[in-house]
C-alpha cells in the first residue's frame, strides 16, 4: 500500500481511482460468496455445474434413502430450464431452529453448511458431504420452491436468489411425508441451462444401483423432449436390454420417462456391465460388510464382483455412492487383498506350483468387473477432482473383509475359483509371452536395418526410406515372379504365407508370435503400439499386392487390420498403398502384342475395339483370367503393376478414425451377428462373385 | 520399357497415377467381396443338390474323366489334377481332402466315393498321401449324375472359359438330407445332420403322391415316415424334443 492512498489529501486525480483500502476489502456474507465465486462450490458454471446443482438436490434425498425412509425418487427436468426432485422421506424438519430462530428448512436452504449431516444423529452416512448443501442450488437459482409434507400438514417456501420470498406457509393436511424441491438456475450465472438427459440418466441409473431397492424415475417434460423421442426411444431400447425395467416409455403426456429399481444392486450393476461380454464364471460374486457397531468410523462395504473372457478390467469404486475415479485407499485395500488371496488359494489348491508362477495383480484383474462401494461417516477426498478417497482405515477394513468373505467363497465354490485362477494365470504367461515377444522384435531392429530382418525379405539396395517400396505378396508364388520383375534399387519384395491372423480377434502374445506378424513387423522397422516411431520406417511405399481373386481381398482386410490396430500412424501419414494388377489377359493373335485389362468393363471395350481394328482372338483360351500373381511372368507383372511410371497405385486415406474402429470391430471382431446384418445390408455392393 | 507415356505394353498404360482410396471404403469393399464370395460360392451346399462347389466339381471331374464305378480304381492324384486344372483353380490340398471326405464311410452316410488304400481312420487318422491312395464313383453317385448329358442342367464356362462345367448336379435322390452337411462362412455357418436314405426316399415319395398338401400336412407326414437324422457313426440321441 502506498503513502498517497493513506493520506486523505491527495490530489484529485487519484480520488478518481478507486482506492485500495479498507473499505475495499469486502467480506461476503453467507450466499452472497456463492454467487460471486460459484466455481468454488460447484466447481464450474458450464454444464458440469449445472448438473452439480441436480446431483446436490437428489443427493439429499439419496441420504433419506441410505438412511432407510425413503424408497422412491422422482427426477424431472421440467420445460424452461427447472428441474424438479420429489421424494418420500421424512421431509426436511419445519419447526422453528432454536438458535437461527427461523423454520430450520429456512435455514437449511438459506445458511452455508447447515444440515443434517455433521454428526447429531440426523444421517449416519451421507453422499452430501462433499458439497455444501441445497443452500448453494439456492443461492444460483433465480428461484426456488420447496413443498414439505410432515407432520401432518403440506408446507410450502420459495425463495429467489437464496433470498425467501416469504414466511414458510402451512397448507392443508396431509398424511404424506416427503420433500419436492424445484429450481430453476440462474442464466446470468450459468453459461447454459440446458440440462442433458442422458447425464442425468446416467447419473441416477448408477445411484439406483448402488442403492439397492431404491427406486429413481427419471423424467424429461421438455418440449423438444417430446419431439426428439423416437430417436432416443429407439437407440436407448437397444442399450439396455437386460433389466426391462429400465426401458424408456412415453408416459400419457408425451414425458420420457425411465425407471431405474434394482433389488439386487451391485449384482445387478455387474451384469449390466458384462451385458456384452462371455462371463468366465456363472456366478457374480457379491458381499457386505459392516465395521463392528462401537467402532466411530461407521464404515460398511458392499462388492460385486465377476471375470469375463474379455482382457480389460473394469473395477470401479464407490465411497459414499461418490464414484472415486481417482480410487484412493478402499480400492488400495481391495486391490492388495483381491492379489494375495488368488496366489494363496491357487497355491493351497496346487493350481500355482512354483514361486515364479505367481499372478501379478494385473493378471488377476484382466476381465474382472468389479463394483466396489464403500460408506463411512466422516469420507475424505483427495486428488484433483475431489474423487479419491483418502480415509486410511478404509484400506484395512476393505483388505480384511474382501481376504475373509472372498476367501469363503472360494472355499465354497472351488470349481470357479480354479477357472480365476486359471484364468490369471493365462493372462500371466500372455504377459510374460508378450514381453518377450517385444524384446524380440526390439532386437531385431539393428542400426544398419540389415541383419535382424526377416529371411524371406528380398530387400532393396537403396537405404533411402523416402524412395524405398517395399510390396507385400500373397505367397512364395506371387513372391517369385515380384522378385524376378521387380526394379531392385528401390523395390523390396515381402512374400507372406497365405492367410495372416486376424489381430482383431488374437491376444497381443499370439500376434507377437505369429510369423508372418513378425516378419511384417520387423521389415517395416518401425516397432508397433508405444514404441512405434515413424522415423524409423524403411521404406516410405508400403504397396499391398495381394492376388486378383477373393482370397486375395480377404488377404488385404487381415494387413489392413494389422496395420490399423499397430501401425495406424503409417495409414494416417499415407505410406499404405494398394497395387493393382490386372485381371485379364487379351492374347491377341500374333503379330499383335497382348493386351492387360484391369476390370470387366475395360475388357469388353479393349475387346471390342481390338475386333473392329481388324485383330483376332484365338479360339483357343482367347482371355485369361488372372487367378494369382504367379501366373504372370515377371516382366509382365513389371510392366502392369510395379513399374512407377507406368502403374495405377491407390493410396490408402483414414478420414474418420473413430469410424473405421468400429468398422474394423464389426468385420473382424468377435461380434458375428454384428457382422450378419452388416453384410446383409451391403450385400448388393459386391463387385464380382467368384468361385 | 518405358520411355513412351503410354508404356510398353499397349492396354497396360496408366502413367503412374497415384489415386486416394478411403480406409473404410476399401475394407468395407474387399470384405464383402471376400464375404458374398465365401457364402455363396464356398462354404455353403446348394440345396437342390447339397453339394458345396467343390464336391461339385470333384464328382463332375470323376465322371467327365471316366472313373466310373464299373471300372478300376484310379490314383487320387489324377483325379484331383483333372479338378484342379479343369474346373477349380485352388491348392491340390483342399481338393484331396474332398475327395478323401467324400469317401469315409464314417463321415457320409452314404459315400459318394469308392476307395482304395488308406483313408485314415475315425480317430483323427489323415488319409495317405494321394501318389497312394485310389477311387472311382461310388455306384450312388451315378445317381447324382445320370442323365447329365440330357441337357437337365445348365452349364457354364468354367473358370479359364476352354470347358463348361455343370452350375447344379441332376440329383436322383436328396442328397442335402442324406448326406448333411457343415460349412463356416462369413457371418453365417450351416449344420444339416444326415438321414436314413430309404426314410427320406419314402418321404419324397410321399410328397410327390400328395402334391395338393399342405405345409402342416407335409410336415406331419415326413415325421412320420423320417424318424430323425441318422448319423454314420451311429449315435444316441437324447432328448427327442428338438427332432
Amino acid at each position: 500500500m502506498s503513502e498517497e492512498t493513506i493520506s486523505p489529501s491527495t490530489s484529485p486525480e487519484l480520488a478518481a481511482v478507486p482506492s485500495y483500502d479498507a473499505s475495499a476489502i469486502q467480506v461476503l456474507e453467507g450466499l452472497e460468496a456463492v454467487r460471486k465465486r460459484p466455481g468454488m462450490y460447484i466447481g464450474s458454471t458450464g454444464e458440469r455445474g449445472l448438473h452439480h446443482l441436480v446431483w446436490e438436490v437428489v443427493d439429499n434425498s439419496v441420504d433419506e434413502a441410505l438412511a432407510g425412509y425413503c424408497d422412491r425418487i422422482v427426477v424431472t427436468v421440467l420445460d424452461g430450464g427447472g428441474v424438479e426432485v420429489v421424494d418420500n422421506g421424512r421431509g426436511i424438519p419445519v419447526d422453528i431452529h432454536a438458535t437461527e430462530g427461523i423454520p430450520a428448512v429456512t435455514v437449511v436452504l438459506t445458511v452455508l453448511h447447515a444440515g443434517g449431516k455433521f454428526g447429531g444423529g440426523g444421517y449416519k452416512v451421507s453422499g452430501g458431504l462433499h458439497g455444501v448443501g441445497v443452500s448453494v442450488v439456492n443461492a444460483l437459482s433465480k428461484k426456488l420452491e420447496v413443498e414439505i409434507r410432515r407432520d401432518g400438514y403440506r408446507w410450502t417456501q420459495s425463495f429467489t436468489y437464496g433470498v425467501p420470498d416469504g414466511e414458510l406457509v402451512r397448507h392443508e393436511e396431509t398424511s404424506e411425508t416427503g420433500t419436492t424441491t424445484r429450481f430453476w438456475a440462474s442464466e446470468d450465472i450459468f453459461e447454459t441451462t440446458d440440462y442433458s438427459f442422458e447425464t442425468i440418466t446416467n447419473r441416477f441409473r448408477e445411484m439406483a444401483f448402488l442403492n439397492k431397492g431404491l427406486e429413481i424415475v427419471v423424467r424429461d417434460s421438455r418440449r423438444q423432449a417430446a419431439e426428439i423421442i423416437d430417436a432416443v426411444e429407439d437407440a436407448t431400447v437397444e442399450a439396455e436390454d437386460i433389466a426391462p425395467a429400465t426401458e424408456p416409455h412415453r408416459s400419457e403426456e408425451g414425458i420420457l420417462e425411465r425407471t431405474f429399481k434394482f433389488d439386487r444392486g451391485l449384482v445387478d450393476y455387474v451384469e449390466h456391465l458384462n451385458r456384452r461380454r462371455d462371463p468366465a464364471h456363472p456366478t457374480v460374486i457379491d458381499f457386505e460388510a459392516e465395521a463392528a457397531a462401537n467402532s466411530s468410523s461407521g464404515l460398511s462395504l458392499e462388492v460385486a464382483m465377476q471375470w469375463n473372457t474379455g482382457y480389460t478390467e473394469s473395477v470401479h469404486t464407490f465411497a459414499n455412492t461418490i464414484n472415486t475415479h481417482e480410487g484412493g485407499t478402499h480400492e488400495e485395500g481391495f486391490r492388495s487383498a483381491l492379489t494375495s488371496l488368488v496366489n494363496n488359494w491357487g497355491e493351497e489348491w496346487g493350481l500355482i506350483k512354483k514361486k515364479e508362477d505367481r499372478v501379478s495383480g494385473d493378471d488377476v484383474r484382466e476381465g474382472l468387473t468389479a463394483i466396489v462401494s464403500v460408506k463411512l461417516s466422516e469420507p475424505q477426498f483427495e486428488g484433483q477432482t475431489k474423487t479419491k478417497l483418502g480415509n486410511t482405515e478404509a484400506k484395512g477394513f476393505v483388505q480384511r473383509v474382501v481376504n475373509d468373505q472372498l476367501g469363503d467363497w472360494l472355499e465354497k465354490n472351488p470349481a470357479e475359483g480354479k477357472d480365476i485362477v486359471r484364468k490369471a494365470m493365462s493372462a500371466a504367461q500372455a504377459r510374460i509371452a508378450a514381453r518377450k515377444a517385444r524384446e524380440l522384435a526390439r532386437g531385431r531392429k539393428g542400426l544398419l536395418g540389415g541383419g535382424g530382418l526377416p529371411g524371406k525379405l528380398a530387400d532393396c539396395q537403396s537405404t533411402n526410406p523416402e524412395e524405398c517400396e517395399i510390396f507385400v505378396v500373397e505367397g512364395d508364388s506371387a513372391g517369385g515372379s515380384a522378385k524376378g520383375g521387380r526394379d531392385p534399387r528401390i523395390q523390396a519384395i515381402l512374400p507372406i504365407r497365405g492367410k495372416i491372423l486376424n489381430v482383431e480377434k488374437a491376444r497381443i502374445d499370439k500376434v507377437l508370435a505369429n510369423n508372418e506378424v513378425q516378419a511384417i513387423i520387423s521389415a517395416l522397422g518401425t516397432g508397433i503400439h508405444d514404441e512405434f516411431d515413424l522415423e524409423k520406417l524403411r521404406y516410405h511405399k508400403i504397396v499391398m499386392m495381394a492376388d486378383a481373386d477373393v482370397d486375395g481381398h480377404h488377404i488385404r482386410t487381415l494387413l489392413l487390420t494389422l496395420l490399423f490396430r499397430f501401425m495406424k500412424p503409417l495409414i494416417e501419414a499415407g505410406y499404405v498403398y494398394l497395387a493393382q494388377p490386372p485381371l485379364y489377359r487379351l492374347r491377341w493373335n500374333k503379330p499383335h502384342d497382348h493386351e492387360f485389362v484391369y476390370s470387366d468393363a475395360e475388357r469388353e471395350a479393349v475387346q471390342k475395339a481390338g475386333v473392329e481394328a481388324g485383330k483376332k482372338l484365338p479360339k483357343e483360351n482367347p482371355v485369361q483370367r488372372y487367378k494369382g500373381l504367379g501366373e504372370m511372368n515377371p516382366d509382365e507383372l513389371w510392366d502392369t503393376t510395379l513399374d512407377p511410371d507406368n502403374r495405377l497405385l491407390l493410396q490408402v486415406t483414414l478420414e474418420d478414425a473413430a469410424q473405421a474402429d468400429e468398422m474394423f470391430s464389426i468385420l473382424m471382431g468377435e461380434d458375428v451377428e454384428q457382422r450378419r446384418s452388416f453384410i446383409q445390408r451391403n450385400a448388393k455392393d459386391v463387385r464380382f462373385l467368384d468361385i | 520399357m518405358t520411355e513412351t507415356p503410354t508404356g510398353g505394353i499397349p492396354g497396360s498404360s496408366r502413367g503412374g497415377r497415384i489415386e486416394p482410396v478411403e480406409l473404410q471404403v476399401e475394407m468395407q469393399r474387399s470384405y464383402i467381396d471376400y464375404s458374398m464370395a465365401v457364402i455363396v460360392g464356398r462354404a455353403l451346399p446348394d440345396v437342390r443338390d447339397g453339394l458345396k462347389p467343390v464336391h461339385r466339381r470333384v464328382l463332375y471331374a470323376m465322371y467327365d474323366g471316366g472313373y466310373r464305378p464299373d471300372r478300376g480304381f484310379s490314383k487320387c492324384a489324377r483325379v484331383v489334377g483333372e479338378v484342379m486344372g479343369q474346373y477349380h483353380p485352388h491348392g491340390d490340398s483342399a481338393i484331396y481332402d474332398t475327395l478323401v471326405r467324400l469317401a469315409q464311410p464314417w463321415v457320409m452316410r452314404a459315400p459318394l466315393v469308392d476307395s482304395q488304400g488308406n483313408f485314415g481312420s475315425p480317430g483323427n487318422d489323415p488319409a495317405a498321401a494321394m501318389r497312394y491312395t485310389e477311387c472311382k464313383m461310388a455306384p450312388l453317385a451315378m445317381e447324382m449324375v445320370r442323365d447329365i448329358d440330357e441337357e437337365t442342367v445348365d452349364f457354364t464356362p468354367n473358370y479359364d472359359g476352354r470347358s463348361q462345367e455343370p452350375t447344379i448336379l441332376p440329383a436322383r435322390f436328396p442328397n442335402l438330407l442324406v448326406n448333411g452337411s457343415a460349412g463356416i462362412a462369413v457371418g453365417m455357418a450351416t449344420n444339416i445332420p444326415p438321414h436314413n436314405l430309404r426314410e427320406v426316399a419314402e418321404g419324397v415319395q410321399w410328397a410327390l403322391a400328395n402334391p395338393e398338401a399342405g405345409r402342416e400336412e407335409l410336415l406331419e407326414a415326413l415325421l412320420a415316415r423320417v424318424k430323425g437324422p441318422d448319423f454314420p457313426t451311429k449315435a444316441l440321441i437324447v432328448g427327442r424334443q428338438g427332432i
